[in-house]
């Protein structure tokens, strides 16, 4: 695809705000990390937030709809978090390629036809399955028992399918009716409250 | 000599291999010494302050002791090689190290060290500078390099505009709390428009990102990027191969 300029500066300021509300829910995820320690699991607390880190593929995917979106939208991501000064630095640009491809598998296996709540949510799983994955390389999850990761996969996988097939496909909706994604795949099939 | 002075992108680099590296070890010593090293490096070799250091490696530090409680009481038990590595330890830290232990500790290091790398990098690296780097170095095209500083920029409107969105809510009677989600969609929707206004502009004055462009400032590879490249990279091959623990 050809990115224009303006694609890419939307995309990046919604990454900047998705960046944003990411670092909130770290927050809130430390207080659930406070009440899991007594129970020996404090890393789970970060877990129903997770589907966050998926929003900025999720959005520019359903929103631009074509291939290779996802991937470049979720590196540009990555790469403003790591200019935001995250304390990972440039690994999140690892993470960020593969969260990107993970997302996007189930729409280039569907040649970019469908972006129903179904396509959505089986990406979603897909990409927590994937995210599972690498973090069990490279971040040592082998080290973690069977079944707690089985159940930081389950709240990964709730945490992904609510954010990034119900609220993110919700949000860019909003957004078409607002009249500001005009000329983007997404205000096909929405209804105008102004014009697309 | 100061660690600003490096590439940004052959840092980047550097980490991205070392942790890729680190990813195929389970060695507390070496997660460890990397941990060290890197904080050696902050406090000396950067312009980085102690406190700053300490608020970027607050939440590194939570996010390790959660995985090494995860990892000691949940952990999927030592291997066969590591209970190997365990038996040729001296009693006292055999005696220290119960079965738990020994993958918390290498879970959570683990961590220590990507978080050593992460700090070191966004602690002595300007911003601007890595997307100028990864312009050179990478062939970044021009419209990513250019739109990412754009977005970057536009950072204090969107805080400002989050700001008088929310006032103006608060001035019609609406009850807001933290997380209330209407100011957030209509900032959003201001900041799309400014975006495609700012790409608009941009084009006006002539921004073409597919053009060939001169520079005015053309980062050169120097013999002390390859040597911190190569240092790294050796260091934590030598410590892959020495170490036992």
């Amino acid at each position: 695809m050809k990115w224009k300029l303006k694609d890419i500066l939307m995309i990046a300021v919604c990454a900047v705000l998705f960046g944003v509300i990411f670092l909130g829910a770290t927050y809130a995820g430390g207080a659930l990390y406070g009440l899991l320690l007594p129970l020996g699991m404090p890393s789970l607390g970060y877990e129903p937030f997770y589907g966050l880190y998926f929003m900025a593929v999720a959005f520019a995917v359903y929103v631009i709809r074509k291939p290779g979106v996802g991937i470049v939208a979720e590196i540009l991501a990555a790469v403003i978090e790591t200019l935001m000064g995250n304390f990972f630095g440039p690994i999140i640009i690892l993470s960020g390629f593969v969260q990107g491809a993970g997302f996007e598998l189930i729409f280039a296996l569907t040649k970019y036809k469908r972006f129903d709540f179904k396509t959505m949510a089986l990406a979603a799983v897909i990409c927590s399955c994937v995210t599972l994955g690498y973090n069990l390389i490279v971040s040592g999850y082998d080290m973690i028992a069977l079944p707690v990761l089985a159940l930081m996969l389950a709240v990964r996988i709730v945490s992904a399918v609510v954010i990034d097939a119900i609220v993110t496909p919700r949000l860019a909706d909003g957004l078409a009716r607002a009249g500001v994604l005009g000329g983007y795949a997404v205000c096909e099939g929405v209804a105008k409250d102004l014009d697309c | 000599m100061k660690l600003e002075k490096l590439d940004p992108t052959v840092k980047a680099c550097t980490s991205l291999v070392c942790v890729i590296l680190l990813s195929f070890q389970y060695l507390v010593s070496l997660n460890i010494a990397v941990f060290v090293l890197s904080l050696l490096l902050l406090l000396t070799c950067t312009r980085a302050r102690g406190i700053q250091v300490l608020k970027l490696l607050l939440p590194a530090l939570v996010a390790a002791f959660g995985l090494f409680v995860t990892g000691y009481f949940h952990g999927r038990g030592t291997r066969a090689e590591d209970l190997q590595k365990i038996a040729a330890m001296p009693y006292a830290v055999r005696a220290a190290m119960s079965t738990g232990l020994y993958p918390a500790l290498q879970i959570s290091t683990r961590l220590l060290a990507y978080a050593g790398f992460g700090l070191l990098f966004a602690l002595s690296t300007d911003g601007e500078a890595f997307i100028f780097s990864l312009m050179h170095r990478c062939r970044l095209s021009p419209k990513f390099a250019y739109g990412i500083l754009a977005a970057i920029r536009l950072m204090p409107n969107m805080v400002r505009e989050f700001k008088s969105v929310r006032l103006a809510f608060r001035a019609r009677g609406m009850q807001l709390r933290w997380y209330s989600l209407p100011p957030v969609f209509t900032m959003l929707v201001n900041s799309i428009r400014w975006s495609q206004c700012v790409a608009m502009a941009m084009e006006s004055k002539g921004f073409d990102g597919d053009a060939p462009r001169t520079c005015s400032i053309v980062p050169k590879l120097r013999w002390y990027d390859l040597a911190f490249f190569s240092c790294w990279i050796t260091g934590i091959l030598v410590g892959m191969c020495l170490l036992r623990y």
